[in-house]
């Protein structure tokens, strides 16, 4: 009936649920939610975009490799949203490459709706909003052969990446475009730390839907975040603690 | 207007929480419906082939016509997505004609674009590496570490204490980082679902939530 050794998932997901809920109706209700720390690669964001708009060169955003149930791709939409609006309102051109289908009709719905909140709805281009291939080094050279032949003055590349992350990066940099790299994927990450202006590490990425929009009902949903983090490590420190013990009874209940 | 916006957070939520409890919850017909629901995801994206399709003819065709910035790559392009496709649907896809293509050109440039990362992380390494700051010197002290420590020239230096060193870099501080990392990620990946299913963020249907 229940999956086997999954009990502790479960009920790990209901208390998570709770807490969000619980940190949602305190921000709803106007009451005091911590504040986000700065997250640089987050504000680089503009920065750059600022940047390219100045030097008359477009903006690149790519979400990587996985699909719409990824949930860096996810994230990815989010930044997208941000980074559309912000194009729309500087009147920069934005392009968009995409690997995976269903992203691209995602994609350019997304762009369509910041041009048109910005009210310059004859500015978005669909073509701009590009399918590159489902082939992850046709993809990257398509990207790379883009970044190079657009003159790209700003590359931001947010969520699912594995080992074209370097080609992407490394071209936009010879590009000469100011760049953000961000995933959750650890084989990836060296790559933008090394490549890219900034990165935005592992949960940085779910962050930014919050931290963009600086609504404090989001706001709320990290806090909540953190406080289920604190709980995790709270448990991998007793759980080490009790193990070095011999004790395995948090081990088995944790296995339920 | 209300319903508008409401109808796909409503879907959201419904099809979200049936995913979640057939996930955990193996009684008859949840694990059916939800493999049913994966069929529906898989028959949509198909049919998303045909707007990928359209949207790459269109940009490359325009290319092609207005003898855009290199336009003899876009018809490079176009001649072979329609080649290709006419290929596989003349001789099958398990013909040799197309695996021949299959193994002898596209694996070819596959691979042509993987050694390319040979040279890209040698010229970003060249620059990451280059001692500015603090954090730059660790970088590069530790990147020799495990590079020496892995090659074979690495266990006939400093008494043969490199590679353990390298192998002890790996596994107890890279080791520690990646989980972290790996840990506020999964959290912020659950954090994030539970925002999408609540519709507080509705970037994908293009509103706000960012």
């Amino acid at each position: 009936m229940f999956l086997e050794e999954a009990g502790a998932q479960f009920l790990f997901m209901l208390i998570f649920v709770a807490v969000v809920y619980f940190f949602i109706q305190r921000s709803s209700a106007g009451t005091h939610v911590p504040e986000i720390r700065k997250v640089a690669g987050l504000e680089y964001i503009d920065t750059a975009i600022g940047r390219a708009t100045e030097m008359g060169r477009p903006v690149h955003f790519t979400p990587g490799l996985f699909g719409v149930d990824a949930p860096e791709t996810l994230a990815s939409f989010a930044i997208l949203g941000h980074v559309a609006r912000e194009s729309a309102r500087y009147d920069a051109r934005l392009i968009v490459s995409n690997f995976e289908l269903p992203v691209l009709g995602i994609n350019q719905e997304i762009v369509r709706q910041a041009y048109l909140e910005a009210g310059r709805p004859e500015r978005f281009n669909p073509l701009d909003v590009r399918y590159m291939s489902s082939d992850q080094f046709g993809y990257a050279a398509g990207v790379a052969g883009l970044l190079h032949r657009e003159n790209v003055g700003a590359n931001i590349m947010v969520g699912a990446f594995a080992a074209e992350a370097m080609v992407l990066a490394e071209s936009g940099y010879q590009a000469g475009a100011l760049q953000v790299g961000g995933t959750t994927f650890i084989q990836s990450l060296p790559w933008f730390i090394v490549a890219a202006d900034h990165t935005l590490i592992g949960e940085e990425i779910y962050a930014a839907g919050a931290y963009l929009s600086r609504d404090p009902v989001l706001t709320g949903t990290i806090a909540a975040q953190d406080l289920a983090k604190i709980g995790i490590i709270g448990l991998v420190i007793l759980g080490t603690f009790l193990n070095t013990l011999g004790l395995t009874w948090l081990e088995t209940v944790l296995s339920w | 207007m209300q319903w508008r916006k409401k109808l796909p957070i409503l879907i959201t939520l419904a099809a979200g929480i049936f995913v979640v409890v057939s996930r955990f919850v193996k009684i008859e017909p949840l694990p059916t419906l939800s493999g049913t629901l994966d069929e529906w995801f898989l028959v949509s994206a198909a049919f998303a082939f045909v707007i990928g399709m359209a949207n790459l003819t269109r940009l490359h065709l325009l290319k092609v016509r207005s003898r855009g910035k290199d336009w003899p790559y876009s018809l490079v392009l176009l001649v072979c997505l329609y080649g290709y496709l006419t290929l596989g649907l003349t001789v099958s896809v398990q013909g040799p004609a197309y695996e021949w293509v299959y193994r002898n050109i596209l694996g070819a440039l596959q691979g042509a674009m993987f050694s390319l990362l040979a040279f890209f992380t040698a010229s970003a390494a060249y620059r990451a590496f280059r001692i500015r700051s603090a954090e730059a010197t660790v970088l590069m002290i530790t990147a020799a570490v495990v590079m020496v420590g892995n090659i074979p020239l690495g266990e006939s230096i400093a008494g043969g204490n490199i590679p353990g060193l390298a192998q002890w870099i790996l596994d107890v501080p890279n080791t520690a980082g990646a989980r972290g990392i790996l840990l506020g990620a999964a959290v912020g990946a659950l954090a994030t679902s539970v925002r999408i299913l609540l519709g507080l963020e509705r970037a994908h249907l293009g509103g706000p939530g960012a």
